[in-house]
């Protein structure tokens, strides 16, 4: 990934600021310039809860080069209470157990190294809760 | 899901212009190697070199050509977020469905109008899922045998439907009834954009 969609994408993938229309209420993760639902241009910023529910995912077994070395993995969509639904990978688990409507814990975490000499991407992963 | 590229290597194996043209069996999709839960290798269509190519003139002209010729009567075109999560659903195509109403409202007719479609099956899901979302059954060859070189894979879609229109599909694979109304999906991110074509005999 480019560093500079790393830095342009700091807010949202360090801080998890989600946004929400100022017209119409409608919420968006990431956080977007025009809402999709009426056209306005004007949102408040907020951050997204830590805790979200598990709606649907699947096992990465062929992965993109750049995540070989953690195949087998999971990529889930999480729904947070106020309806936002994100996607991301679900880590620290057994990817056997895992269960639809289970509660997920945003972490922190590294998500790719662009080679030995580039700039390391971070953001969010989805932990189970009893981990 | 593993009946579908069952069917499309099927249909494949009578197309000249496939990428693999020949049969697999049923198991052959489940004891391939996993991708992404529940897709296994057959169930994804290949990376692929194609090219395909259309003439496209006024009716005036197309007259005066030997061959027959078949008429673009419908267009449609939709487009949805390209986010996955921020979809009204993760089981349905809107930006199919909604280009399909247009197309057929363009050309006046309804689904159960069309004899054939070509959809965009670029995995077995999708061409569940697209098939759903028009309201069709769907018969066809699809890009899993055929190759999916995807900047000519919308193009090829036309060049089939024009092949079966015209009574011309090789090695036994014509459709049988004289098939006079077509119709193209194809799809790009997803199903972000999607667009509809409905084909018919002059």
């Amino acid at each position: 990934m480019f560093p500079s969609r790393i830095r342009r994408e700091m807010p949202q993938r360090y801080r998890l600021e989600a946004s929400v229309c100022k017209k119409c209420g409608q919420r968006y993760y990431p956080p977007r310039l025009v809402c999709a639902e009426c056209g306005g241009r004007k949102f408040d910023t907020y951050v997204l809860p830590e805790m979200a529910k598990l709606q649907t995912f699947t096992v990465i077994r062929t992965p993109a080069s750049q995540f070989s070395d953690q195949a087998p993995y999971a990529m889930g969509i999480v729904k947070f209470e106020d309806g936002v639904q994100m996607m991301g990978q679900i880590a620290d688990c057994d990817i056997d157990k895992l269960k639809i409507g289970q509660e997920m814990r945003l972490e922190f975490r590294k998500i790719q190294a662009d080679g030995s000499h580039g700039v390391l991407s971070y953001a969010y992963k989805f932990i189970p809760k009893w981990y | 899901l593993s009946a579908i590229p069952f069917k499309n290597h099927l249909n494949g194996s009578k197309n000249p212009y496939a990428q693999y043209p020949f049969p697999i069996k049923l198991e052959d999709v489940e004891s391939g190697v996993k991708v992404a839960d529940p897709l296994h290798i057959l169930d994804c269509s290949p990376i692929t070199d194609g090219a395909a190519a259309v003439i496209l003139t006024t009716v005036d002209i197309a007259k005066k050509m030997k061959k027959p010729y078949i008429r673009i009567t419908g267009s449609g075109m939709a487009t949805d977020t390209i986010a996955l999560p921020q979809r009204e659903s993760l089981t349905w195509l809107k930006s199919t469905e909604l280009a399909g109403q247009r197309a057929l409202q363009m050309a006046g007719r309804k689904i159960g109008d069309i004899n054939l479609v070509e959809v965009h099956d670029c995995f077995s899901i999708a061409e569940i899922i697209v098939t759903e979302s028009l309201g069709i059954f769907k018969p066809g060859t699809g890009l899993k045998a055929k190759g999916h070189p995807v900047g000519a894979t919308g193009i090829g879609q036309v060049v089939e439907i024009v092949k079966q229109l015209r009574g011309e599909a090789e090695n036994g694979r014509q459709i049988k009834g004289q098939p006079k109304v077509g119709m193209t999906q194809n799809m790009g991110g997803s199903g972000a954009s999607a667009v509809v074509h409905i084909l018919e005999v002059a």
